[in-house]
């Protein structure tokens, strides 16, 4: 049961990352390996912002994401748009670059030892078998929350309808007048913001170190692939059920190979069922 | 619901993902471009001794191979600065063989692949005739490269079981190691409680040892052992390995390095586990003693090397120390044997009568071990030698009896955080009931 609530914990956190992450592959059409590197970001800002100005972990974890969302859009114009033309292998190739270079001004940025953010988790309330904190349901809250509004910004509002517009087409959105331009920002906006939101979510719940981007990057592409990189709602999906998995398998399997369930994963969805488990591409090509 | 974008095949991601997992690897193995000092780089540097007096020609020169970065960098700052307290005192004395000694410090990260990157220059290009420093990993990696290049490496405080072994050829210690290490914490563990839990960090060659040994010391001793807890230090949590290791038990033996130390420290007191943890000295360290402003005070009991800090050698290192650095040497830390494995080296030198990696290597025990003169300064033993007489130094860590495989048998004590610093609460001497 204890195992549960800490599948949940690391799921949840997964997912706000993961979907952030899925958001930009479907509208700007490239996988983003920076985007593990915004987590790191989010997190090293988040606790800068608490150490430093003596805000709240709230403020603190707003003005964080805040701050990434900016730079995600700014970064965008600067770094992909110049070579958008050159297609989707150099735009790939480009968001490793940024990677590194973010990692490395991270590095200098930021004291790169391992730090925690000041934060009391309260008291452990009693589930039976297993307890939560109330930080820690709080922390699943934030997770949910971001989730759901990210849900109704894509299905109640007109930024919204057209970011899943340029998502199905591009070409054909622009035709039909959706302003593709600001549509890109306000997903890079989202996407880096959502990385960011991770980044201090995984920062308060465990610790903020230099390698924090790298390390979460796996797990991202693994839910990703094991989600449909088409689907966003496969990618939250995918992201609680591999928070699920890798901390029930350590029930059975010895716990350094936790990491080996989402790379399993990966292997497996790709050679089973490579349009990820939750798309519904194939069950439509089928039925057509 | 979005619909799915065609972009591109899953087939050109697979192989995508294979090339992106290698380059993330390669930037989470923190080795970063550790091998490319061989045509030199700022990875080495000279330090600058005191006045060489009435040293003269070509510097003699011995490498401090140890880490300034990465888990190891708490000490880094504190082990170049024992190491220079007694560069000073053989440069005032003299030097070696009349020569100035030279000092070359290379940054090991704290880690395997570090410290063999660096071996190259030390030995090859800087021609160290010695070195000292090295964590257990690249002590063990480097003992094939150290005979062959007739190189002595004073291990200084590498706990690793394989010296029990092959210690003693071209790679020595000045401590007994964990096999001594490893029982003194079960000891220390048997005395606060009869059921523990061990947490590991994989892939080490230190935590995996002394790991193994003090299993079977605490269950030797009467112990239960409850969990053995298995884990990677760069997991992105501890949630799993916390929640085995106090399943049965509340006390548990945490060898692992620095930093996953930290991180686990953070998730056990976000979750309230309460309890013990028994440190081994790779994480006794100012940042545990300081963790969450005294969170872990009577809460962690760990080993270290008991130091006599009455005797007149520890005594003169601690104030040079303190002048270079503006602290006192710790208790629980291990810089007096980086302090004395300097002037060992020196003395052994002087007493071979050139200053040669194997002449050296032939010459350490005759100057530590007993019979002879006892001294307990370099400018005292190299007096005697010069006087024809067999000497036997004591240093600031206390005596340095060399066994047949190049380890030091030492009294050790139990240390725990109080105040933000590390306090010894009591010394003892090794079970040698409870050893493997």
């Amino acid at each position: 049961m204890q195992n549960i609530v800490f599948g949940i914990l690391t799921g949840s956190t997964l997912a706000v990352a993961t979907v952030g992450f899925a958001l930009v592959r479907q509208t700007e059409g490239f996988v983003n390996i920076a985007h593990g590197q915004y987590l790191a970001l989010g997190a090293f800002l988040g606790l800068f912002f608490m150490e430093s100005w003596g805000v709240s972990v709230f403020l603190a974890g707003f003005l964080a994401v805040v701050a990434v969302a900016v730079l995600g859009v700014v970064v965008a114009r600067l770094v992909f748009d110049p070579v958008r033309e050159r297609g989707a292998l150099v735009l790939f190739f480009s968001s490793i670059g940024l990677a590194y270079a973010l990692y490395g001004i991270n590095q200098v940025v930021f004291d790169p030892a391992v730090r925690a953010y000041p934060v009391n988790f309260g008291k452990n309330i009693d589930l039976g078998s297993a307890s939560i904190t109330v930080g820690e349901l709080v922390v699943i809250g934030i997770a949910a929350a971001s989730v759901i509004l990210l849900h109704v910004f894509l299905t109640r509002t007109t930024l919204g309808t057209w970011v899943r517009a340029v998502a199905a087409n591009p070409e054909l959105a622009e035709v039909r007048g959706v302003r593709v331009r600001l549509t890109s920002g306000v997903v890079w906006f989202i996407g880096a913001g959502l990385a960011a939101l991770a980044g201090v979510l995984i920062g308060v719940l465990g610790t903020v170190h230099s390698e924090i981007g790298w390390a979460n990057i796996l797990m991202i592409l693994a839910a990703a692939v094991v989600g449909g990189l088409g689907n966003i709602y496969g990618v939250i999906a995918a992201g609680l059920l591999l928070g699920l998995a890798m901390d029930l398998s350590t029930l059975v399997i010895p716990t350094e190979y936790r990491l080996t369930v989402a790379f399993a994963a990966i292997i497996i969805t790709l050679l089973l069922r490579p349009e990820g488990l939750f798309t519904v591409a194939r069950r439509k090509e089928e039925v057509a | 619901m979005p619909a799915v974008r065609s972009g591109m095949s899953l087939r050109l991601l697979s192989a995508l993902l294979v090339v992106i997992a290698g380059l993330v690897f390669a930037a989470c193995g923190g080795d970063d471009d550790g091998g490319s000092d061989a045509e030199g780089d700022s990875a080495s540097k000279s330090i600058t001794t005191a006045d060489a007096g009435k040293a003269s020609g070509k510097a003699v020169k011995i490498g401090l191979l140890t880490g300034l970065t990465g888990d190891y960098a708490p000490w880094g700052e504190k082990y170049v600065a024992a190491t220079q307290v007694a560069a000073d005192e053989i440069n005032e004395a003299g030097g070696i063989l009349g020569r100035p000694l030279e000092i070359v410090v290379a940054d090991s990260e704290s880690n395997l692949e570090g410290a063999v990157a660096r071996w190259p220059r030390l030995a090859e290009v800087e021609k160290v005739v010695a070195v000292q420093g090295v964590e257990s990993d690249g002590g063990v990696a480097l003992l094939e490269s150290a005979a062959e290049a007739q190189i002595p490496i004073i291990c200084s405080v590498c706990g690793t079981p394989t010296l029990d072994e092959r210690g003693g050829d071209y790679v020595w210690r000045m401590i007994g190691g964990d096999n001594q290490i490893g029982v003194a914490l079960a000891q220390i563990a048997l005395e606060h409680t009869k059921e523990a839990s061990i947490m590991t960090e994989q892939g080490l060659e230190t935590t995996e040892g002394i790991s193994d040994i003090f299993e079977s010391a605490f269950e030797k001793g009467g112990g239960d052992l409850k969990q053995r807890v298995n884990f990677g230090g760069d997991a992105g949590t501890f949630q799993a390995e916390l929640e085995q290791a106090f399943g049965d038990t509340d006390q548990v033996f945490l060898a692992s390095g620095l930093e996953p130390a930290l991180r686990i420290f953070n998730e056990w007191q976000r979750r309230n586990y309460g309890g013990t943890f028994f440190a081994p000295p790779d994480w006794i360290s100012p940042e545990v003693a300081k963790f969450g402003d005294g969170a872990l005070e009577g809460k962690v009991f760990g080993v270290g090397q008991a130091f006599p800090e009455d005797s007149p050698a520890y005594k003169r290192f601690a104030a040079a120390y303190e002048a270079i650095l503006n602290e006192s040497p710790s208790s629980a830390f291990n810089e007096p044997p980086l302090y004395d494995g300097l002037i060992v080296l020196a003395l052994a030198a002087e007493a071979a009568g050139k200053a040669e990696g194997k002449a050296i290597r032939d010459h350490l025990a005759e100057v530590a071990n007993p019979p002879g003169k006892v001294v307990q300064s370099y400018a005292d033993g190299i007096k005697e030698l010069r006087a024809g007489n067999d000497i036997e130094y004591q240093g600031a860590s206390g005596t340095i009896d060399f066994d047949e495989h190049g380890s030091v048998a030492a009294l050790y004590a139990e240390v725990t955080p109080e105040d933000g610093d590390w306090k010894v609460t009591r010394t003892f001497e090794v079970d040698t009931s409870l050893q493997p």
